[in-house]
């Protein structure tokens, strides 16, 4: 206990000196969450639309004007040649183009089918599909009311219609989606990063030799070396807590205490890896090579920035064995869903699991390349 | 203290320790041992293995075969015991860097255990047994590189260590501030402890009482200062001042093998011949024969000499083999 809470102070008193590493500790994350936020968006506004009304009737002008009403599609002014209207998606002016041919409004009144030619650019899939549906969407409900208006007695496809619900993001803004991933990402670069960082240090340095010789034990030196910042990180994630709730008014539903508990959970498992990667690395450069080497696939099968169900059938299997996967999960439950502890069992279960063993692996590991 | 039934026993008893790294014996059947209160130096070039026997004996390094008792434990046996037992400096730099004087040891007397009061009081004579009390605040990246070996040694003696073991202490380090930093091991074992002191400079190996000399992973010659001098050097040493050195040596060199060697020393040469061979009046009367002006006094051997003599025949039996 001695030996361990001397190693405590230490850690402490190293961090405290070192400016660099506190910024990247305390700071780092905070920025990066705010830029995340703002920066990753999905949210699709503003489509650079061009219509070709080559009908010219009050009919088809008053439909250009609908589907620009609510501003999602934003007509851009300029002279259009509408002879050839794949030039303004290839130029990139327009990112789609509504082509309204003649005879429309005379077909419309005669009840005859109207072909009407959507362009859309699918550089960018999401813009894309979005204005794709976007644009199909609003003719069908053209078609709707114009049957019920006309009270065409056995005009059947439109009995339907569609009134979805989006729940828990009823806006589907995307940083309240993203938040909670960009911190469980910001969380695992920080602790592990500055875990393996650290131990990596003390071998470089040949510290560590000099820690060899003294009767300490294995574990109080890691736990001493360790706690300090899986205490970072908890600091890291309470300040995640607040930042969410004032600049992106992501809701809070769930309890605090299971935000903090699998914060905890997750803390072992970032500070393990930490632990994994020092003992494969003798320098802090190859520390933090390794680390990165980690970082991305952990990333990118975590279900955190893309869905885990789009990925292809033999990949899914592996991302039971990340634990970014589980905190996301655990995140975005708690603080979107309001999830209960019941809810979020296997994610709590699968979370321990993995910590418990690559924290242990590490630490056996740790024995061996010391002697 | 006198009823201490290991008190008879040698502080380090090693025998048949060997170390293979793959193919490569970097320690071979090395035996010895120190007595409780030497201080013994141990010498080689580098890579001759003075580091891995040393590593051993910290508990930090396994051996491949044989055995080393430090302190009467078996060290591969139960290392934990052996490391309360000693203070090892090693040959890297092994302070952290950033924080002060005080914060190292403070650090280091927790890991052996130290807390409280004890702590409180142990720093400061620690502090004032290595000349540190003015420095305590110092950043140690600050201090030079002397001040900053003091650091280290005084790290290894918070707890009052049985056996030093000393890894190059002194390398890089300016003579006055080695001389201070031997004095201070000096006077640990005054009090009672058992240096173990691996150096490159012979100067620091004289004044141990035994000194150990390793060549390729064998220990090849063991004893006194003078032991192994009379033994690895024996005869007459001659300093001669003469401005015809290349005819004399070539002279001198023809009455081999009486005359062991003669080597360039300042203008002049340093011989050795058989004992005995020449006295002052006939070696200046030799002398005038070739350079009326030639002047020559008693030399004596030094550790160098065994150095390069023990080097030099390794080197040759390895060639043979």
């Amino acid at each position: 206990m001695i030996a361990f809470l001397a190693v405590l102070r230490k850690e402490f008193l190293q961090i405290f000196r070192d400016k660099r590493l506190l910024a990247m500790l305390l700071v780092a994350p905070l920025v990066q969450l705010t830029v995340f936020g703002f920066a990753v968006n999905f949210d699709v506004d503003k489509i650079k639309t061009t219509i070709c009304d080559l009908d010219g009737t009050p009919t088809s002008r008053s439909l250009a004007q609908q589907l620009t009403a609510d501003g999602t599609f934003q007509l851009i002014h300029a002279p259009v040649d509408c002879t050839n209207p794949q030039n303004e998606i290839r130029t990139g002016r327009s990112e789609t183009v509504v082509v309204v041919p003649h005879n429309t409004t005379v077909n419309i009144l005669k009840g005859k089918a109207t072909p009407i030619q959507v362009l859309v650019d699918g550089t960018n899939p999401v813009v894309g599909r979005f204005a794709a549906n976007g644009i199909s969407g609003f003719f069908a409900s053209q078609n709707a009311s114009q049957n019920a208006s006309k009270n065409v007695p056995n005009s059947v496809p439109f009995h339907i219609t569609l009134n979805p619900r989006v729940f828990f993001n009823p806006e589907m803004r995307s940083s309240i989606f993203m938040v909670p991933g960009v911190a469980v990402l910001i969380l695992l670069v920080v602790t592990m990063v500055a875990t393996s960082i650290g131990l990596a240090r003390e071998k470089e340095m040949g510290t560590l030799e000099q820690v060899a010789v003294t009767p300490i034990g294995r574990f109080a030196f890691l736990f001493g070396k360790v706690l300090p910042f899986v205490i970072f990180g908890l600091v890291d994630i309470l300040a995640v807590l607040v930042l969410s709730m004032i600049i992106f008014h992501v809701p809070i539903r769930g309890s605090l205490i299971l935000y903090f508990v699998g914060t905890c959970f997750y803390l072992l498992n970032t500070v393990g890896l930490g632990l994994f990667v020092s003992t494969i690395s003798k320098t802090q450069q190859q520390a933090l090579l390794s680390g990165f080497l980690i970082l991305m696939p952990a990333m990118l099968l975590s279900g955190i920035l893309t869905p885990i169900v789009s990925m292809p059938w033999w990949m899914q299997p592996i991302t039971y064995l990340n634990p970014l996967r589980y905190f996301g999960e655990i995140l975005r439950g708690v603080m979107l869903k309001g999830s209960t502890f019941t809810d979020l069992a296997p994610s709590f279960l699968g979370l321990g699991i993995f910590g418990v063993c690559i924290f242990t692996m590490a630490t056996l590991r740790f024995h061996k390349t010391s002697t | 203290m006198s009823e201490n039934p290991m008190q008879n026993e040698n502080a380090i008893h090693v025998s048949n320790l060997e170390r293979k790294f793959g193919d490569f014996f970097a320690v071979r059947d090395v035996n010895f041992e120190v007595r409780r209160g030497e201080f013994f130096g141990y010498l080689g070039a580098n890579g001759a293995g003075k580091s891995t026997t040393i590593r051993m004996l910290c508990g930090l390094l396994a051996p491949t075969n044989g055995t080393a008792l430090v302190a009467g434990i078996d060290v591969a046996k139960n290392p934990n015991a052996v490391k309360r037992r000693i203070g090892y400096m090693s040959q890297k730099f092994s302070l952290y860097p950033d924080l002060p004087v005080e914060e190292n040891l403070r650090f280091f007397a927790g890991a052996y255990g130290l807390s409280g009061k004890t702590l409180l009081h142990k720093i400061d004579s620690i502090l004032d047994e290595t000349g540190l009390t003015n420095h305590r605040k110092t950043i140690t990246s600050e201090l030079a590189g002397g001040w900053q070996q003091r650091v280290a040694l005084g790290n290894s003696l918070l707890h009052n260590p049985e056996i030093l073991f000393l890894d190059e202490p002194t390398a890089g380090v300016d003579p006055a501030s080695r001389r201070e930093f031997i004095d201070i091991v000096k006077h640990r074992v005054q009090q009672g402890a058992t240096a173990f002191l691996t150096t490159h400079y012979l100067d620091e190996a004289e004044f141990c009482e035994r000194v150990g000399l390793m060549a390729s992973g064998r220990l090849v010659t063991l004893g006194s200062p003078q032991e192994l001098k009379s033994r690895h050097v024996p005869g007459d040493f001659w300093i001669l001042q003469t401005n015809r050195a290349q005819q004399i040596k070539k002279q001198l060199l023809n009455m081999r093998p009486s005359v062991f060697s003669a080597h360039p020393y300042g203008k002049g040469l340093r011989v050795r011949t058989v004992s005995g061979l020449f006295d002052h009046n006939s070696l200046t009367h030799f002398l005038h024969s070739f350079d009326a002006n030639a002047i020559c006094a008693k030399g004596s051997a030094s550790l160098d000499d065994v150095f390069h003599t023990v080097v030099k025949e390794d080197d040759n039996t390895a060639g043979e083999k």
